[in-house]
């Protein structure tokens, strides 16, 4: 719940500042955000099972979205899309993590 | 406390993802990474436009040069205009508008006296191969009779006459050439040319060098009709 106010509130802050990134970095900033997305429901799942860590989660989240834009920069140079690899692994994690989510709440909604 | 910790980072990075979003948005739709074959166009278009500038830089170049040649031969229109007399006067001199004199040989050929058959008489035929032989040899100007040869001159056979270009020439035949004498000379007296046949068919004939021959320019009109310039 919380995660989609905010995803609200920095949208909305985004059209307001109406900032323009470069169209040469469009292709890296798309990648970061599926892996800044996959933190979120990263971070979400582990708050829901208890074992939720800021540490984990603050570095994951910028290691994550540092790695992905170094692999889309490395695939443009190389002539391979190699940012094909990291959108199917944060996409296959995002699932993943959602379908955990699911269950989670699922059993919680079923204990009470 | 720990899953109210959890919130607050996920409400932030919520944001920060948010935020992304909303700056990218306007670029989805055109992303700026090309396919092996959009590469490709793009790539021959740019060496295409690469060779065009350089084909471009050096006509104006060599149209720039052009320019400031001109422009520095203004200031000396008198040799500029000297220039354009000289080539005038001289295609004159190769087209046989002017009267010129030089070097050459003298050639005269008259029927036999005594005529048997009709090879002992020079017909326009054997006058018109004598001047390809000269021709050949290098001649520069040729007349028969005082009447300059150019390439339009026509010559039939009118009985008793020869008609070259209208006037009407009668024997004996006086052929006169400008051009290297020794060439001129030598050429004609090969065993292959319509002048040794003339000699073997009786006819009188006579060559001979001579240092200085004056020949009048061509007095007809050169015209065309059916021809144009052929437009670049």
């Amino acid at each position: 719940m919380v995660a989609f106010v905010g995803l609200l509130i920095g949208v909305i802050l985004g059209v307001v500042w109406n900032i323009d990134i470069p169209v040469k970095f469009s292709p890296y900033i798309s990648v970061a955000i599926f892996a800044c997305i996959d933190s979120v429901f990263g971070a979400i799942r582990g708050s829901i099972s208890q074992n939720f860590r800021a540490d984990i989660f603050i570095s994951g989240f910028f290691g994550n979205a540092a790695l992905a834009v170094a692999m889309v920069y490395l695939g443009d140079k190389l002539g391979i899309p190699i940012y094909l690899a990291a959108v199917i692994v944060f996409g296959g994690r995002i699932f993943n993590n959602f379908a955990i989510i699911r269950r989670l709440l699922l059993d919680k909604t079923k204990s009470h | 406390m720990k899953n109210n910790e959890a919130t607050i980072f996920v409400f932030i990075a919520s944001i920060i993802v948010g935020l992304l979003i909303a700056m990218n948005i306007g670029f989805e739709g055109k992303s700026n990474l090309l396919d092996a074959k959009q590469y490709d166009e793009a790539y021959n278009e740019r060496t295409k436009l690469y060779s065009d500038l350089n084909n471009l830089k050096d006509e104006y170049d060599g149209i720039n040069e052009k320019l400031s040649k001109y422009n520095s031969g203004y200031s000396q229109t008198d040799q500029v205009k000297k220039q354009i007399e000289d080539e005038v006067s001289n295609n004159n001199i190769i087209l046989g508008n002017t009267d010129v004199e030089g070097p050459g040989v003298k050639i005269t050929l008259d029927d036999a006296d005594v005529q048997d058959s009709i090879f002992q008489i020079v017909h326009d035929s054997d006058i018109i191969q004598v001047l390809n032989d000269l021709r050949n040899a290098g001649a520069e100007a040729i007349s028969v009779n005082g009447e300059r040869i150019v390439a339009s001159n026509y010559g039939y056979c009118g009985g008793p006459y020869i008609n070259l270009n209208g006037i009407k020439i009668v024997r004996p035949f006086y052929i006169n050439a400008i051009g290297n004498q020794d060439t001129l000379y030598n050429y004609l007296t090969l065993e292959q040319t319509q002048i040794t046949a003339l000699k073997g068919r009786g006819v009188k004939v006579n060559v001979a060098k001579a240092g200085k021959i004056k020949i009048l320019s061509y007095n007809g009109i050169l015209s065309y009709k059916y021809m144009s310039l052929i437009k670049k």
